[in-house]
């Protein structure tokens, strides 16, 4: 099956900060129209600084470098978690609307519609308001319909749905999906949140110490993940199975980002470890159609 | 369980808690008749999201909020209605607060020492050093680290700090809200099986505030389920996990269920 | 807003009627005699007698503040003890002097803040932006005499551009508004500057910076408007000082403007005089802050509505 062009693709990325931090290091990935690609992993894993110079905010952030290829639609937009802080507080909805529609080559929707679409009202009396009056659910959907404003290809979202209750987000969540339907969008989601990506993802990257060290679809990896990082965070994530008995920490923590490259930047935490993982960095490994990972150990146990 | 039919009255009593509060647009009901029971080393649980009531149930509960009706009791006494009843009473020496914005409730100009100090200065006790060592020790934060300041620190030691704190003054309550809402998976997995631990060790019982549903389901004994200032359901952790009858905590409880069985063999 | 308005409505009241109790007791109470001031020392008993007479001096002093208690509230401000004329219409002429230096001032030292005040937080520590710190910061250390001084100097005596004297509202008026503008500047322009870097590193520029909005109309539009309460508060604070350094500035342009009324009725214990002045300050300062609070009322207030307790 013939697939379509990625709307949004980059290989070999790298950020660098001018104090000798390099918190992305070689990160290649593809997101597809129509599908959410999920970037899960802990805090300081690089995953939001990856997203922004993916859509090249480096422009607006002082001292970040970015290396690397990056292609696909031009056609970005973005949006955050904690909305509240990203909508203007001194101007209304209707403002943000006219900045943004302004900001479209051709706009060909209307704030009636964008809100419309999004599930909020499109009376006088709500677009007059500022963003601080809206719940938090309200304010991320006018960010969504604000970027769909900008008729993008590709949606960047940053924790987008982690400041929300679980029904908002879920009813949010399924926007989300909506608009990949929709309008072919990709979407690529940060998240720190394993039960965010679950109910959203088609596919999840899982990044560890600026590197993505396991690939696969979303089904694989929540039901056969590969790598030991991954396999841990399950472990240590509280659910239905560790009722009665303790959660398995992880132990050490995540090297800094400006830690030196040597051997596997999990090797300290890793149960799994062998001698090898000491010296080599493994290489991301594709092991079969859609399933790649970065480690010795399992390298070794499928004989590549 | 049949040592649970004669248990005596139980350590927190909750009975017929309402709260208004007066806005310009009128009166604001915050919480409408809970009734909750927690037995001495027990963890209840109560779920809610933001709106629901739980802020102000901390509050009330922790004696820094009068309730507008209905009585809070710890151990057969009733709770302070304000902060200067909290002193007189020394209710802070029975229950303690552990909240989830660490950075925000340690002084960011003190060392973790001195605001281990505080309390205990406050309850004028002394050998301060030796209790200060014994309770980071209980919670594992490093004593070497016990000069550094809130912001040098990471957010699941900062947290430590916050457990430590409220153990300091040897309580028998702790009311916890959010303990873990903002740290990382790997790190909540730290605090929340040493929250335990002190659980078992101390003989402590712990009233739990959260919207998270994993973590309310790992801790708790008994589960409440708060929504819109009512508590609509409660009952033992396994019955409410098992067969929620209110319409709203199935809803709550189907939105979290995962799409796939996640790996997590123990 | 009502509200606001009847609260500061009162508090002018309340300020300038505990202000002019002040000064008019503190006045009474300063050694020296008026009616000896006035006269010369060598005036005789009987013409002292009548000068008290004629003014009241010679009554109780609780008589004498009721009566110039209750003047007040009619806008009767009373006669000068030098030249025996109303004291408000003089003072009226006098004050539109001072205020168009005041407000001219405050006009030019916005004109300077606000556009360098935005080119420099562009690019905060840029070539402009160091060089504009640098210059304010010197602005700041030099008194608005000394640089009204150096203007006359410069531009009316070697360059001949400006004339030294004038009357009415003339051309002769640009360097003193300039002098004290460029003082009051350096102020504003590192308000502005501060507030803006502040506010264009907050996550919703970046949303819009992302999203594609041009870095001039961010900062024109949307940034300097949220900032604009801080700003004005700031400027209200600002416009004190202009006040107080008007005063001095007609000294050093020799302008016939409230300042120099007040300086010769101190001098001359034309007590009337003095006490109008001070309230007419009083008044001018309480106007000042009563508009500032409108102003940060009716950019931040908009629609808010207080009292949901979260959670």
């Amino acid at each position: 099956m013939a697939r379509p062009d990625p709307a949004l693709w980059c290989s070999n990325v790298h950020v660098r900060f001018p104090d000798g931090s390099h918190p992305v290091r070689g990160v290649s990935l593809r997101v597809y129209p129509g599908q959410v690609f999920a970037l899960i992993g802990e805090s300081g894993a690089g995953k939001t600084l990856l997203c922004r110079a993916l859509y090249g905010l480096q422009r607006f952030i002082p001292g970040m470098e970015v290396m690397g290829t990056i292609g696909g639609a031009a056609e970005k937009a973005m949006i955050f978690q904690d909305p509240g802080q990203f909508l203007n507080p001194g101007l209304s909805i209707e403002g943000h609307f006219k900045e943004f529609l302004k900001l479209s080559p051709r706009p060909s929707l209307t704030m009636e519609q964008l809100l419309r679409y999004v599930g909020l009202p499109e009376n006088r009396e709500f677009s007059r308001k500022k963003p601080r009056l809206l719940s938090g659910g309200q304010q991320q959907r006018v960010m969504i319909a604000l970027s769909l404003a900008l008729e993008p290809k590709v949606l960047f979202a940053d924790e987008a749905v982690t400041a929300l209750d679980g029904l908002t987000r879920k009813t949010v969540i399924e926007l989300l999906r909506q608009l990949c339907q929709d309008f072919g969008l990709g979407i690529i989601f940060v998240t720190h949140d394993l039960h965010v990506a679950d109910s959203l993802a088609d596919w999840v990257g899982v990044m560890y110490a600026g590197r993505i060290v396991e690939l696969q679809s979303a089904e694989n990896l929540f039901t056969q993940p590969l790598h030991p990082y991954t396999k841990g965070l399950f472990r240590s994530h509280p659910g239905p199975e560790h009722r009665n008995s303790p959660l398995i920490e992880l132990p050490g923590r995540m090297p800094p980002p400006d830690h030196e490259d040597g051997g596997c930047p999990f090797f300290d935490r890793c149960p799994e470890r062998m001698a090898v993982c000491k010296q080599h960095l493994p290489e991301m490994k594709e092991l079969s159609r859609g399933v790649s990972v970065s480690c010795h150990r399992v390298f070794q146990d499928r004989g590549y | 369980m049949l040592s649970e039919v004669h248990t005596p009255s139980p350590l927190l009593q909750i009975q017929g808690l309402s709260k208004v509060y007066e806005t310009p647009h009128g009166g604001l009901q915050a919480l409408d008749g809970v009734s909750i029971e927690v037995r001495k080393g027990q963890t209840y649980g109560l779920i809610g999201e933001s709106g629901s009531g739980k802020t102000t149930m901390a509050k009330i509960v922790s004696g820094i909020l009068a309730p507008s009706a209905g009585a809070v009791r710890v151990m057969g006494e009733e709770v302070p209605h304000s902060p200067r009843q909290l002193r007189r009473t020394r209710y802070f020496e029975k229950v303690q607060l552990v909240f989830q914005d660490t950075l925000g409730t340690l002084n960011p100009y003190r060392t973790i020492y001195q605001s281990l100090q505080e309390p205990l200065i406050n309850l004028g006790s002394k050998d301060h050093k030796s209790r200060i060592h014994r309770v980071i020790d209980q919670v594992s934060f490093p004593r070497g680290k016990l000069v550094s300041r809130p912001g040098e620190l990471s957010g699941g030691l900062r947290q430590r700090v916050a457990i430590a704190r409220a153990l300091i003054v040897q309580p028998c309550l702790l009311i916890l809200d959010e303990p873990v809402a903002s740290l990382d998976v790997s790190v909540q997995a730290k605090i929340l099986n040493l929250l335990q631990e002190l659980k078992k060790d101390l003989e402590l019982t712990y009233f739990l505030i959260s919207h998270d549903i994993d973590v309310v389901q790992y801790l708790s004994d008994f589960v409440g389920i708060l929504y819109k200032g009512r508590v609509v359901e409660q009952g033992s952790v396994q019955r409410i996990f098992s067969s929620a009858q209110d319409p709203y905590s199935r809803l709550l409880l189907e939105v979290h269920s995962r799409r796939y069985a996640w790996a997590q063999e123990v | 807003m009502r509200r606001l308005v009847f609260v500061s409505f009162l508090q002018l009241v309340g300020t300038l009627f505990i202000v002019s109790t002040l000064v008019f007791f503190i006045l009474r109470v300063l050694p020296g005699d008026p009616a000896r001031a006035v006269l010369g020392m060598q005036a005789n008993e009987q013409s002292v007698q009548r000068f008290r007479q004629e003014f009241g001096l010679d009554r109780p002093v609780v008589i004498q503040y009721t009566e110039w208690i209750s003047g007040l509230v009619r806008f009767d401000f009373g006669r000068s003890f030098s030249n025996r004329q109303p004291v408000a219409p003089v003072l009226g002429q006098r004050l539109g002097l001072t205020l168009f230096l005041a407000v001219g001032g405050m006009i030019c030292a916005l004109l300077l803040a606000l556009p360098m005040g935005v080119a420099a937080a562009r690019k905060p520590w840029g070539r402009f932006d160091t060089l504009a710190m640098g210059v304010s910061h010197g602005l700041m250390a030099f008194p608005e005499f000394w640089i009204g001084m150096v203007g006359i100097l410069l531009f009316s005596v070697q360059l001949k551009l400006f004339p030294l004297f004038g009357t009415g509202f003339g051309i002769h008026l640009v360097l003193p508004v300039l002098a004290l503008g460029l003082n009051r500047a350096p102020i504003l322009f590192r308000t502005l500057r501060g507030g803006l870097i502040q506010e264009s590193s907050r996550s919703y520029a970046l949303f819009f910076r992302g999203s594609g909005v041009p870095e001039r109309r961010l900062f024109w539009k949307y940034l300097l408007r949220n900032q604009l309460p801080s700003v004005s508060a700031v400027a209200a604070i600002q416009f004190g000082y202009l006040l107080g350094g008007a005063i001095i500035i007609e000294q050093v342009f020799a302008l016939p403007g409230l300042g120099r009324l007040l300086m010769s009725a101190i001098l001359s214990r034309d007590l009337p005089v003095i006490q109008a002045g001070v309230i007419l300050a009083a008044l001018a300062f309480t106007l000042v802050g009563f508009a500032t609070d409108i102003i940060t009322h009716a950019s931040t207030s908009q629609g808010m509505t207080r009292g949901k307790p979260n959670g």
